[in-house]
């Protein structure tokens, strides 16, 4: 990420993410046999689904995102969906504060949106606005190389695992945006700054 | 990258397993609303996202 954002700008739409909203949580009671894996996807657009259509809410939680996905597998049932669209952090902190403690699976995508990439996207990708572009693709960089976005990501897992000492937390990456057989440089050089 | 730095760190009070890298998950055209979509997976991708999460829950 850290190489994408100073070589190339426009890779920051690897992880964009444009809206900023929450929904209240449901504090869902537990259920199911004890071989069950009661389950609860924390995160932003990406866990939330958004590119999937056809919108559940305002937080663009879809059923094609991941956490419906995955609910449809036999062994886990999807108790609580708290992702957004938009969600930075301190947002998912928020919602693993809404995590019911007996949860056996966390799913977290986040990161993206306290680099500001949707902003970033905007202003240099469709080249809205160069200067824009450059203080933004700053401001992202300072995060990264002072470890700052990493300690907020350290601060939110740990947010997590204090909410559900028992679950099973997986973090999931960014994907790449574009076919890996792509000719164009351009894409294929975000591809690999994503992975 | 950021989740692979985390991993590094994994150590320093939480535990976090990292879902396999998402290889050529996402796609940025053709989206039927792509002022909204835009940079973010497609149906299929989503699919990929939640076989990667499988692996690492397996």
């Amino acid at each position: 990420m850290r190489r994408m954002l100073q070589a190339v700008p426009i890779g920051v739409i690897a992880v964009a993410a444009v809206f900023v909203t929450s929904v209240p949580a449901s504090a869902a009671p537990l259920a199911g046999t004890p071989d069950t894996l009661t389950y609860v996807a924390l995160g932003d657009s990406y866990a939330a689904g958004q590119g999937g259509g056809n919108y559940l809410n305002s937080c663009l939680q879809s059923p094609a995102g991941y956490p419906a996905l995955l609910d449809a597998e036999p062994k886990i049932k999807l108790v609580s969906n708290l992702a957004c669209s938009g969600a930075t952090t301190a947002d998912v902190i928020a919602q693993a504060q809404k995590v019911p403690r007996g949860t056996k699976l966390v799913t977290v995508t986040v990161g993206g949106n306290d680099l500001q990439v949707g902003a970033i996207a905007g202003a240099c990708l469709l080249q809205a606005d160069p200067a824009a572009c450059v203080a933004l693709i700053g401001q992202a960089n300072y995060l990264l190389e002072n470890d700052i976005l990493l300690d907020s990501l350290l601060e939110t897992y740990r947010a997590i695992a204090a909410a559900a000492p028992k679950a099973q937390i997986v973090v999931t990456l960014y994907p790449t945006l574009f076919p890996l057989s792509t000719s164009d440089p351009r894409e294929a050089e975000i591809n690999a700054s994503t992975l | 990258m950021i989740a692979s730095a985390v991993a590094e760190r994994a150590g320093e009070g939480v535990t976090i397993d990292l879902a396999p890298a998402l290889l050529g998950s996402g796609y940025v055209h053709g989206y039927p609303s792509p002022i909204t979509d835009l940079f973010h997976p497609t149906q299929a991708g989503y699919s990929t996202y939640a076989v990667a999460i499988k692996t690492a829950i397996d």
